[in-house]
């Protein structure tokens, strides 16, 4: 039996018999190919209970061996238990290979498609990278896309630019249309001007008609002569005044003289001149506050300020009812310089406010100069708020920032 | 997950790409390892019910007799 046990042992191959033990049915051990573990004559039942019975074999995945048992039956009857120990070293030198055989495949396949799908996602965005180029243009406005630079071969890429190219003419016709907007809102505030102003040219014109028909009949009497002459000097300074300061406020952007001139107290008696044969019209009052110093103004551009004030100062006289109040107060807060508009009127109509307070678009006219107003002012750098006067008017706040060498 | 979506669209989609490769490649190697062992196991099974028929047949008559 030694020899038969032994000779099973000493075999080659992937999967041999290492050791092996025979128990009898009264559990001793009868056999054993390792007596210095398993004596013989010793108690085989731990032995026994330590293998895994033949038909429940399994194995862990780090183990080199594994201990089987099965009954060793003779002419139909057990005589026996037989305890094999198998070599499985391959078995998991296998198994360990084919883990690290799939872990290394997957890794490299991962790698290399990862960087494939990176270059090949790369040059399919490459004409929305593009795109959002041209969209994130950090100076100006961003530029049409030119016809031969669009991807035709591709149906939907071409069909996103020729959208991106559409809304850039759409943008470029809105802002257009508002530059217009606001050139025509120039002249509208020049048209409510205009009526004002031939009143107040038509109303000297008629005393100095007079005063040259006193000439002519009196040219004999130097005296009278040097009075009319006075009188005519008065009334041609007057009409003088007026048509000056007419031009200066509607000459803006014509030359360079007009952007850099600087905020001066004349500018705003000019702004009384031009205002108040509107208020006279209505028969309403104006009041007329200004507190801040030359000192204050000078840092200022006058063209922007006086056309500001002017069209807030039409506007309050049109809101307000006949025989009304409305009035300017110009004061230094801060590091600003502070507009104020107040009138006797109800407020502005919920249509008008966008005009004054947002950049959404609007219709044209109805606004008198509004949306002009807010265009100098955010050039200024300014803010318009909407409140209450000290004695509760609805007031037009405009700060603008005193910087030095500011200019329209 | 913010780091994520500040990522460029061309290195977000092969990366997400990447990572669901790693989780099919976690599965398709377990099922492999899987079916690897059951292989080994039903080899080893018959492996051994050969040896231990082979001994059993051998060693039957010298138990029979108690011929150590």
């Amino acid at each position: 039996m030694f020899d038969i046990l032994d000779r099973a042992t000493l075999r080659d191959g992937s999967f041999r018999p290492t050791a092996a033990a025979l128990i009898d049915a009264r559990g001793r051990v009868i056999v054993s190919t390792r007596p210095e573990v398993y004596p013989i004559g010793s108690n085989g039942v731990a032995l026994i209970e330590q293998a895994i019975q033949l038909d429940h074999i399994r194995y862990e995945p780090a183990s080199e061996q594994i201990s089987v048992r099965n009954t060793v039956v003779w002419q139909g009857r057990p005589v026996g238990q037989l305890v094999i120990d198998f070599d499985v070293q391959e078995f998991a030198a296998e198994r360990s290979q084919a883990l690290w055989t799939l872990l290394l495949g997957n890794a490299a396949a991962i790698l290399v498609l990862s960087i494939g799908g990176y270059a090949v996602m790369r040059r399919v965005l490459a004409p929305i990278r593009r795109l959002t180029r041209e969209m994130a243009q950090p100076a100006g406005t961003p530029q049409l896309i030119p016809d031969n630079m669009i991807p035709v071969q591709d149906a939907e890429l071409a069909r996103l630019y020729q959208t991106y190219n559409g809304l850039i003419r759409a943008l470029q016709a809105r802002t257009a249309a508002e530059r217009r907007l606001a050139e025509r809102e120039r002249f509208v505030s020049l048209g409510r001007l205009a009526g004002g102003l031939a009143h107040e040219i038509n109303n000297p014109l008629g005393g100095l008609l007079n005063t040259v028909d006193t000439i002519r009949t009196y040219a004999d009497r130097p005296d009278v002569v040097r009075n009319s002459a006075e009188l005519l000097d008065r009334g041609l300074k007057h009409l003088r005044d007026v048509s000056r300061t007419t031009l200066d406020l509607h000459r803006s952007g014509d030359g360079a003289a007009e952007s850099t001139a600087r905020l001066a107290l004349q500018d705003f008696d000019d702004l009384d001149l031009l205002i108040r044969p509107e208020i006279d019209r209505k028969a309403q009052s104006l009041d007329w506050q200004i507190e801040a110093g030359m000192s204050c103004c000078n840092c200022l551009p006058a063209g922007p300020i006086r056309q500001i004030a002017l069209n807030l100062l039409l506007n309050a006289a049109a809101i307000s009812p006949a025989g009304g109040e409305l009035g300017l107060r110009v004061c230094p807060d801060g590091e600003d310089l502070c507009l104020c508009v107040w009138d006797s009127g109800p407020g502005f109509a919920e249509a008008m406010r966008p005009r004054l307070m947002s950049d959404e678009p609007v219709e044209p006219g109805g606004g008198l100069g509004l949306r002009l107003v807010r265009e100098l002012v955010k050039s200024l750098d300014g803010a318009i708020e909407l409140g209450l006067s000290p004695d509760g008017r609805n007031e037009v706040r405009v700060r603008v920032p005193r910087k030095e060498g500011q200019n329209a | 997950m913010r780091f994520a979506i500040t990522l460029p669209l061309s290195l977000r989609v092969p990366l997400l790409v990447a990572g669901l490769m790693v989780l099919m490649g976690i599965v398709a190697s377990q099922l492999v390892l899987s079916a690897l062992n059951r292989a080994q196991v039903r080899q080893l099974t018959d492996l051994a019910e050969i040896e231990f028929r082979a001994l059993s047949t051998s060693l039957g008559p010298y138990v029979q007799r108690d011929d150590i």
